[in-house]
């Protein structure tokens, strides 16, 4: 490789890494926390309505699970921003990526609790019952702190995946990591150049979540019986 | 009389695993019931403690009466009111992994009755106390051996005050040198005039704690009676059978032997 050459790629690492981080800090980290943390909510109550013995809760429930995990996520991003305005709702790309991460993480999450919850031994409810608690009382104070515990793994996995799939926001324009590499891909013609510095931003950044959710499953780890 | 069933029966499905039992239980007394796998032992007691509700019959525990029947049922309020009448011991003790003995102990006071903390923990140290587990409060439950798991079991079934204590057969699933220690607590409760009804297959205890004895099979009470009417004098075969089979000398060791 000739110096010239050297000389260009090491001049545009330097002035991508501050646009990339920028797009890091305000888009990609606030979109997932944001999409993570109201999935994580809505999941519950899908969860909670997909074990109920109550078919009009259960049905819906289950109902937009198989949807929402049968359709690529992509497909629905794009109709929530290119499909809704054609029927009066117009959302910004902040707005529509993060509903779209949302409604996807709490389909996914919701069959991650749902199973945590179910695989519960029937024992420690009929011990619950037996004491004379009610069924949400059961659920509250027996039931759920040990699903959490079991849940924990998956969850952490859920979130370093989201992380990822929050890319798709350069695809409704936002400059998010991905999307900030996309553009300087452009307008420097370095594709390979600035999708590197991407990816390795992503490894970086996942690496330590990955990090931090062992440390969290060590500490929180199921019980011993 | 304390407990009351009256014409009580349960169905999977089309199938009648229960019934009809007619049955009386004085306060204070211990019943022991016996019998082979499937008789509907366990059924009958989760029959008493609502956890089964029975397809058809009346129920009552003190004061308390619940009907069932086709057409009608109680509502979840009165079938929870009941099942704080009655305390259960099960088989596999089913304590609750995320909370230390006392906290097991608390919880049902503090969630069901809405007892205040220190009110509910004060109870729950006399009750671990009484089945000498006093040194073990801080203790999760798989800190401790199937014999302390079992009578942290038994105080959590205490610890709302109930009139009937059930026991679901408590000693069935534990290391036979570990039996003891539970028996010998249920002997001391049955000494304290409270009322309990067991299911198990240890005959030398029901034989030395048992006011009464029923025996069932197929879902039916076969024979009732003291320990000695029923293993010694019984007149079916089907209960000498599985006496004989179970504990062969029991019969002997009831009757009193003189020698000149």
């Amino acid at each position: 490789m000739d110096p010239e050459r050297l000389e260009r790629i090491m001049e545009i690492i330097s002035m991508s890494l501050w646009p990339l981080l920028k797009g890091t800090i305000l888009y990609t980290i606030p979109i997932s926390l944001l999409s993570y943390v109201l999935g994580l909510i809505f999941a519950l109550g899908v969860a909670l309505a997909g074990i109920s013995a109550n078919p009009y809760l259960r049905i819906p429930s289950r109902a937009y699970v198989w949807i929402i995990r049968c359709t690529p996520i992509l497909v629905q991003l794009f109709i929530i921003f290119y499909g809704l305005p054609s029927v009066g709702l117009l959302l910004s790309p902040f707005a529509s990526i993060v509903i779209a991460l949302t409604i996807s993480e709490a389909a996914y999450s919701s069959e991650i609790m749902r199973a945590a919850i179910l695989s519960i031994p029937n024992g420690q409810w009929r011990a619950g019952y037996a004491l004379g608690m009610s069924k949400s009382q059961n659920l509250i104070r027996i039931i759920l702190p040990q699903s959490i515990r079991i849940c924990i793994p998956s969850l952490g996995n859920q979130f370093i995946t989201l992380f990822k799939t929050s890319s798709l926001a350069a695809l409704v324009t936002l400059p998010d990591l991905f999307g900030a590499a996309k553009l300087i891909a452009a307008s420097t013609f370095e594709p390979m150049l600035l999708y590197l510095i991407a990816g390795t931003y992503y490894l970086i950044l996942c690496s330590a979540l990955t990090i931090w959710q062992s440390r969290l499953e060590r500490r929180f780890g199921a019980y011993q019986t | 009389m304390l407990l009351t069933l009256q014409g009580i029966t349960k169905h999977f499905g089309k199938v009648k695993v229960l019934g009809p039992i007619d049955l009386e239980l004085p306060k204070g007394t211990t019943t022991v019931i016996i019998g082979p796998s499937g008789s509907g032992k366990s059924t009958l007691l989760g029959c008493i403690n609502l956890l089964e509700l029975p397809t058809s019959g009346t129920i009552r525990v003190g004061e308390r009466q619940l009907r069932f029947s086709q057409a009608e049922k109680p509502s979840a309020k009165a079938i929870l009111d009941f099942r704080r009448q009655t305390g259960t011991v099960f088989q596999g003790n089913y304590l609750f992994p995320h909370m230390t003995a006392l906290e097991n102990v608390m919880i049902g006071p503090i969630t069901a009755r809405r007892l205040n903390r220190a009110d509910a923990q004060a109870r729950a140290v006399a009750l671990l106390e009484q089945v000498g587990l006093g040194g073990f409060l801080d203790r999760y439950p798989y800190q401790l051996s199937g014999g302390q798991q079992q009578r942290v079991g038994i105080a959590r079934a205490m610890s709302m005050e109930p009139q009937i204590l059930l026991f679901d057969e408590p000693t069935s699933a534990l290391d036979p040198e570990l039996v003891g220690e539970v028996l010998e607590v249920m002997r001391a409760l049955s000494r304290s005039g409270i009322t309990l009804v067991v299911v198990t297959h240890e005959l030398e205890f029901a034989s030395r704690v048992a006011d009464r004895v029923l025996f069932m099979d197929k879902g039916s009470i076969l024979e009732s009676g003291t320990p000695e009417a029923v293993f010694v004098h019984s007149r079916q075969e089907r209960v000498r059978q599985f006496v004989g089979r179970l504990a062969p000398g029991i019969a002997s060791s009831l009757v009193p032997t003189y020698s000149i």
